[in-house]
C-alpha cells in the first residue's frame, strides 16, 4: 500500500509520550480506542507507530487518573464502541504537558546542533 | 471510580469493537475482509498482554498481593509450628483478658438492655441541689420531682419513673423476699419492652386497676411457675397485700440500670408494681404531708427523646423545672439543678464513664503490654535466624517495603489467629464472671462492637509488636548476610531485647508485688474478738419493710424471734443491731453539749439489744459495759471505740468515761460514756469510723440483724434457726442465714479477687518474661560463641563461663527487679490514697521480690549457661 511505509523506518514511541497524543487527540471530541489510535498516526504522516494494543492500558492509567472519562456508545458505521473524553482536568494537564514538551524538544534540539541534524 | 466496577468481560468487549472498528476501516480501504481482519490483529499487538496488563492495573490488585503474603506467612509458619502455637497462645490470653474488660464495658455503656429499644435516646435525670456543704451531683428524686417533671419536659414524649424496693412474696406458704421495681405506669412503654406473656400495664389503665396487679420477670415465672401460661391472672401476696399477675417480662428484661441488676443478697428485681400501689407497700409512701414527701427522694426518673429534640434541650427544660421547684419550696429545693445522663450509661458524665473505663482496662492493658514485649523479642530472635532468607528477597529485588508488610502480615495472621482463640477466652470467662463475680442475671454478650475492637485489638498489637522486628530485620547488610549468615547490627538488636526482657520482667514482678498489698489487706483478721467465735457465730437477716410491718407488729416479732432464737440449744447468746457486722452504719452527728456545732464529728451510731455485746465477744478496754436496766430503758448510756474516742478528743488526754455526748441536732439525745471497746473493722476497701453503742430501745428498726454465738460449730446450726424462724412468724422471708466466718469473706471478697487475679497474672506475665529471659541468654551466647571459645582456649573453666552467663541474667533480672519495684511503689502510693486499708509495700515484699527474680534468672539460664560451657574452643574458632 501506498500510504503505509515501511515499519522499519517508524519512530517507537517515547516512554510517556503516549498519554500525551491521547490526550491531544481528544481534545476536539470524544473518541473510541481504534479512532484515537488511527488519528495519531495520520497526524504523524504514518511515523508514529502505536501498537494498538499498548493504548488501551494507557487509556486505563488516564481513566484511573480522572484525566479521561469513557462510556459505550455507538460508532458512525453503527458498531458499539468506548468513547473516550477529556475531563477539565485532563485539559488541564495536556496544557501543562504541552508546552514542558515544546520546551524539552527545543532545548533537546539546541543540543544537538544543525551539524548533527544535517548528518 | 467507575473505573474500579470495570470488569475484564467489559475490557475484552472493547478489545472486540477496537478490532471490528479498525477491519471496517481496512475494507473501506479496499483490502478483502480476511486480509482487514489479520491486519488489524497484526497492529493491535499481543491481545493477551493488554490484558494481563489490564488486570494488573486494577484497583483490587494490591488485594491480590495481600492474599499472596497470607498464603506466604501461612507457610513460613507451619514451617515453625512451635512459635506460631507458642506466639498465638500468649497473644490470645493478652487479647482474651481485654476483651473481657471490653466486654463488661460495652454491656454496661454502650449496649441496649435486653427487653430496651434504643438506649442511646433515653436520657436519666437526677435532682442536684447547691448546698453550704457543696454541690451534690445528683440524685433520686420524690413523687412531687417526679410529678412537675413529668409535665416540664416536653423534649422528652415520655418519661417514667421507678424506685427499687425489697418486698416479700408470697405465693403459696413459704415467703420469699424479692426485689420489685415500682414503676410510673408508662414504664415499659418508655422502654419500648414487650411482654412475653399477657400484656403490661401501661398510662391508660384504670387507677383502680393499677393498684392491684403486677408484672413478674421472666425469671420470676420460670421458678416459681415452670414457665406455665396460667401465671397470668395468678393472685399472689406482696407485702400484705393481694395483686394479681397480668404479664410476663420478655427474658433478660430487668429494667433499666446496670448497677442495679446486681445485689449479692436479693439478685436482680423481679416485679414490678405500678406506682399506684407505693403507699400500701413502703411505709413513706403512705405520709401525705408535703414536706416529707418532698424530702422522701426514692424515685429515678428518665424518658426517651421526641423524634426531633436534642438533650441539650431536655438539661434545659429540666433546669427550668428544677427552677419552679426551687421557687416553689425554697426550704427543700434551693438551689437545685438537673443532671441528664444522657444515654443512661448509669455515669451522669464523660469523664466519669471514661475513668471507670479506664479502671477496667487498666490491667488488662498492661498484661497485653507484657505479652507484646514478648512476642516482640520472639520475632527479633526469629528475624535473626531468618536474616539469610530476608537477605535474599531483598537482593533478588523486593523493595524493603515490600518485605516488611510480607513480615507484617505474617504477625497479623499471628494476631487474627489470637484474636480468634481471645474471643473464645473472653466466652469462657465472661461466662466465670457472671457467675461467681458480677452475680449477673443474663449473659454479657460478644457484639459486633466487641468483636471489632478485638479485631482492631489484634491488629494494634500486630503491628506494636511486629513493626520494630520488621524494620530491624530488613535493615541487614546485605552483602554480609548473604555471605556467612550472621546479623547485621547485633548488640543493637541484643541491647532492644534486653530492654524488652527488663519491661517484662518489671511489669509482671510489679504485679506480684502489688498482689501482696491485696493479700494482706484480705487475710487481716477483721479483729481479734472477732476472730475467736468466726466459725462459732451466726448472723441471720431479716427485713420487715418486705411486709410493710407497722412499728408495734415489728418490735413484737423482734422481741419474739430474739427470745426464740437465744433459747436455742446451742446458742449461748442472742443480740440484735441494724447492721452486718462489717457494714455501713448510718452517721449520727455527736458532739459534747456546749460544744460549737461545727466541731461535731459523723460517727457511726449503733444501736444494739441486750444480749449483742455478748453475742460479738465484745469487752471492755476500759469502764464498764450496759447493765441490763440500762438495756432495757430508753438510751441513757453509750459505749465508744477507740476510733471514736480519737475522732472526738484527737490526741488530747482525755477521759472518755462519764462524759456526756449529745447524739443528732433537730431532737438529740444526751447520753453518757460508760465504757471503751476495741475499734470495729469495716468492710474493705473503707476508712474505719468511729462507733458509739446505745441500747436499741429508741426508734424502730425494721430492717434487723441477728447475731447468735453458739457453743459448737455455727454451720450446722442454721437449720434450725430457719425452723425456728418459721415458727415465729412464716410471713417472713429470712433473708439469709451465715456464719460470722463467711460474712467476714464476703467483706474481704473484693481484696482477694483483687489479690488472686493480680497474683495469677503476674504469675502468667512472669512466665513469660523467663522466656523472654531464656531466649535473650539463648542468643547472646550464640553470639558471642567465638569470644567464648577464646577464653576456652585461653584456660576458662566451665564455671567461668557459666558465671558469666548467669551474670548477665541476674543483671537484666535485677533491672527488671528495681524497674519493677519502683512502679509497685508508685501505683501502691496512688491505691492507698484511694483505697483505705492497704499497708505499704515492706522489706518482706521486696526480699520476696528480689528471691523469684534470682529464681528466674537461674532457671532461664541453665541451659544457654550449659550451651555455653559445652563451646568446643577448637570449633568455634574454626566456624568464624
Amino acid at each position: 500500500m501506498s500510504t503505509q511505509r515501511d515499519d522499519r523506518e517508524r519512530l517507537a514511541l517515547l516512554q510517556g509520550t503516549l498519554d500525551l497524543l491521547i490526550l491531544r487527540t481528544l481534545l476536539l471530541s470524544p473518541e473510541h480506542g481504534q479512532g484515537i489510535a488511527r488519528t495519531i498516526q495520520q497526524r504523524s504522516d504514518e511515523a508514529i507507530l502505536v501498537e494498538h494494543g499498548s493504548l488501551y492500558p494507557a487509556l486505563q492509567r488516564l481513566e484511573a487518573q480522572g484525566l479521561v472519562r469513557a462510556d459505550w456508545g455507538v460508532s458512525e458505521n453503527g458498531r458499539r464502541a468506548r468513547y473516550y473524553e477529556l475531563t477539565a482536568r485532563g485539559r488541564k494537564h495536556l496544557a501543562a504537558e504541552a508546552s514542558r514538551w515544546r520546551a524539552m524538544t527545543a532545548a533537546i534540539g539546541r543540543v544537538l546542533g544543525p551539524a548533527l541534524a544535517e548528518g | 471510580m467507575r473505573f474500579r466496577k470495570r470488569s475484564d468481560q467489559d475490557f475484552a468487549e472493547e478489545i472486540q469493537a477496537h478490532l471490528e472498528l479498525e477491519t471496517d476501516r481496512l475494507i473501506a480501504g479496499g483490502m478483502t475482509p480476511g486480509d482487514a481482519r489479520a491486519a488489524a490483529e497484526r497492529a493491535f499487538g499481543n491481545r493477551t498482554a493488554a490484558r494481563e496488563r489490564f488486570h494488573e492495573a486494577r484497583a483490587w490488585m494490591p488485594l491480590e498481593q495481600l492474599m499472596q503474603d497470607c498464603r506466604y506467612a501461612a507457610r513460613s509458619m507451619r514451617r515453625t509450628p512451635g512459635f506460631a502455637i507458642i506466639a498465638t497462645l500468649i497473644l490470645a490470653i493478652g487479647i482474651g483478658v481485654n476483651t473481657t474488660a471490653f466486654s463488661v464495658l460495652n454491656a454496661f455503656m454502650f449496649r441496649d438492655f435486653p427487653g430496651v429499644v434504643e438506649r442511646d435516646r433515653l436520657g436519666g435525670l437526677f435532682m442536684g441541689q447547691e448546698t453550704e456543704w457543696g454541690r451534690s451531683s445528683g440524685g433520686p428524686m420524690s413523687v412531687t420531682d417526679w410529678e412537675a417533671l413529668r409535665a416540664g419536659v416536653p423534649a422528652f414524649s415520655s418519661l417514667a419513673a421507678y424506685g427499687l424496693l425489697p418486698l416479700s412474696v408470697r405465693i403459696g406458704e413459704e415467703p420469699q423476699a424479692v426485689r420489685a421495681h415500682l414503676v410510673s405506669a408508662g414504664f415499659f412503654d418508655v422502654l419500648g419492652a414487650r411482654p412475653a406473656a399477657g400484656r403490661f400495664f401501661s398510662a391508660g389503665d384504670d387507677p383502680r386497676l393499677l393498684e392491684q396487679v403486677a408484672v413478674i420477670s421472666h425469671r420470676f415465672w420460670q421458678r416459681n411457675f415452670e414457665g406455665r401460661s396460667d401465671a397470668v391472672g395468678r393472685v399472689i401476696t406482696i407485702g400484705t397485700r393481694s395483686f394479681s399477675i397480668i404479664g410476663v417480662a420478655s427474658a433478660g428484661f430487668f429494667g433499666i440500670s446496670p448497677g442495679e441488676i446486681v445485689d449479692p443478697d436479693l439478685g436482680a428485681p423481679e416485679l414490678f408494681v405500678p406506682l399506684d400501689a407505693a403507699r400500701f407497700l413502703r411505709t413513706e409512701s403512705a405520709v401525705t404531708d408535703p414536706a416529707r414527701v418532698l424530702s422522701d427522694r426514692w424515685l429515678m426518673v428518665f424518658g426517651r427523646l421526641a423524634p426531633t429534640a436534642t438533650f441539650e434541650q431536655v438539661q434545659v427544660q429540666a433546669n427550668g423545672v428544677a427552677a419552679r421547684l426551687a421557687a416553689a419550696y425554697p426550704e427543700q429545693r434551693n438551689n437545685s439543678f438537673a443532671t441528664l445522663d444522657a444515654g443512661v450509661s448509669g455515669t451522669r458524665n464523660s469523664a466519669e464513664a471514661l475513668q471507670g473505663a479506664l479502671f477496667v482496662m487498666v490491667v488488662p492493658a498492661i498484661i497485653l503490654l507484657v505479652a507484646c514485649a514478648n512476642l516482640a523479642n520472639q520475632l527479633l530472635a526469629r528475624a535473626i535466624e531468618r536474616g539469610r532468607e530476608i537477605a535474599v528477597r531483598l537482593s533478588l529485588g523486593a523493595t524493603r517495603w515490600r518485605v516488611v508488610r510480607q513480615l507484617l502480615v505474617e504477625t497479623a495472621l499471628l494476631a487474627i489467629a489470637a484474636g480468634v482463640l481471645g474471643v473464645l477466652l473472653a466466652w469462657w470467662l465472661l461466662d466465670a464472671l457472671r457467675v461467681w463475680i458480677l452475680v449477673l442475671p443474663f449473659r454479657i454478650p460478644i457484639d459486633l462492637t466487641v468483636l471489632g475492637f478485638t479485631l482492631a485489638l489484634a491488629l494494634l498489637t500486630a503491628l506494636a509488636f511486629g513493626l520494630v522486628p520488621a524494620l530491624r530485620a530488613t535493615r541487614t547488610d546485605l552483602s554480609r548476610a548473604l555471605k556467612d549468615g550472621s546479623p547485621g547490627s547485633g548488640s543493637r538488636r541484643s541491647r532492644l531485647r534486653s530492654a524488652l526482657v527488663v519491661v517484662q520482667i518489671a511489669a509482671s514482678l510489679g504485679m506480684i508485688a502489688m498482689s501482696s498489698v491485696f493479700v494482706r489487706a484480705a487475710e487481716r483478721p477483721p479483729s481479734s474478738a472477732l476472730d475467736e467465735l468466726a466459725d462459732r457465730a451466726l448472723l441471720v437477716s431479716v427485713n420487715l419493710d418486705l411486709l410493710g410491718f407497722d412499728s408495734t407488729a415489728g418490735r413484737a416479732y423482734q422481741h419474739l424471734m430474739l427470745e426464740r432464737l437465744a433459747n436455742l440449744p446451742g446458742v449461748s447468746a442472742a443480740g440484735m443491731a441494724p447492721f452486718a457486722m462489717f457494714d455501713m452504719i448510718s452517721d449520727g452527728v455527736v458532739r459534747e453539749p456546749g460544744q460549737d456545732p461545727r466541731d461535731a464529728e459523723y460517727i457511726d451510731v449503733a444501736e444494739v439489744s441486750g444480749g449483742w455485746l455478748e453475742a460479738t465477744n465484745t469487752g471492755v478496754l476500759r469502764g464498764r459495759l450496759f447493765t441490763s436496766a440500762e438495756l432495757a430503758a430508753p438510751p441513757t448510756v453509750a459505749l465508744l471505740d477507740e476510733e471514736a474516742v480519737r475522732e472526738l478528743w484527737g490526741g488530747e488526754a482525755v477521759d472518755p468515761i462519764g462524759r456526756t455526748l449529745q447524739i443528732g441536732d433537730s431532737a438529740p439525745s444526751l447520753v453518757t460514756v460508760v465504757g471503751v471497746i476495741p475499734t470495729r473493722q469495716e468492710m474493705a476497701f473503707r476508712q474505719p469510723e468511729g462507733m458509739l453503742v446505745i441500747p436499741a430501745t429508741g426508734r424502730y428498726l425494721p430492717r434487723t440483724y441477728f447475731y447468735l454465738r453458739t457453743r459448737g460449730p455455727a454451720q450446722p446450726m442454721i437449720s434450725a434457726v430457719r425452723q425456728a424462724a418459721r415458727e415465729v412468724d412464716t410471713r417472713v422471708p429470712i433473708l439469709w442465714v451465715r456464719t460470722l466466718e463467711s460474712v467476714g469473706a464476703q467483706a474481704v471478697a473484693p481484696m482477694t479477687m483483687m489479690a488472686s487475679a493480680l497474683a495469677g497474672l503476674g504469675a502468667v506475665a512472669l512466665g513469660l518474661a523467663a522466656l523472654g529471659l531464656f531466649g535473650v541468654l539463648s542468643f547472646l551466647v550464640a553470639q558471642r560463641r567465638y569470644e567464648i571459645g577464646i577464653r576456652a582456649a585461653l584456660g576458662a573453666r566451665a564455671g567461668d563461663v557459666t558465671w558469666m552467663v548467669l551474670k548477665q541474667a541476674l543483671r537484666l533480672g535485677l533491672a527488671g527487679g528495681v524497674v519493677g519495684a519502683l512502679l509497685a511503689l508508685a501505683v501502691v502510693t496512688l491505691l492507698r490514697s484511694i483505697i483505705h486499708g492497704l499497708e505499704m509495700l515492706d522489706l518482706r515484699v521486696f526480699a520476696v521480690m528480689a528471691g523469684v527474680m534470682v529464681l528466674v534468672a537461674v532457671l532461664a539460664s541453665v541451659v544457654p549457661a550449659r550451651r555455653a560451657a559445652s563451646v568446643d574452643p577448637m570449633e568455634a574458632l574454626r566456624a568464624e
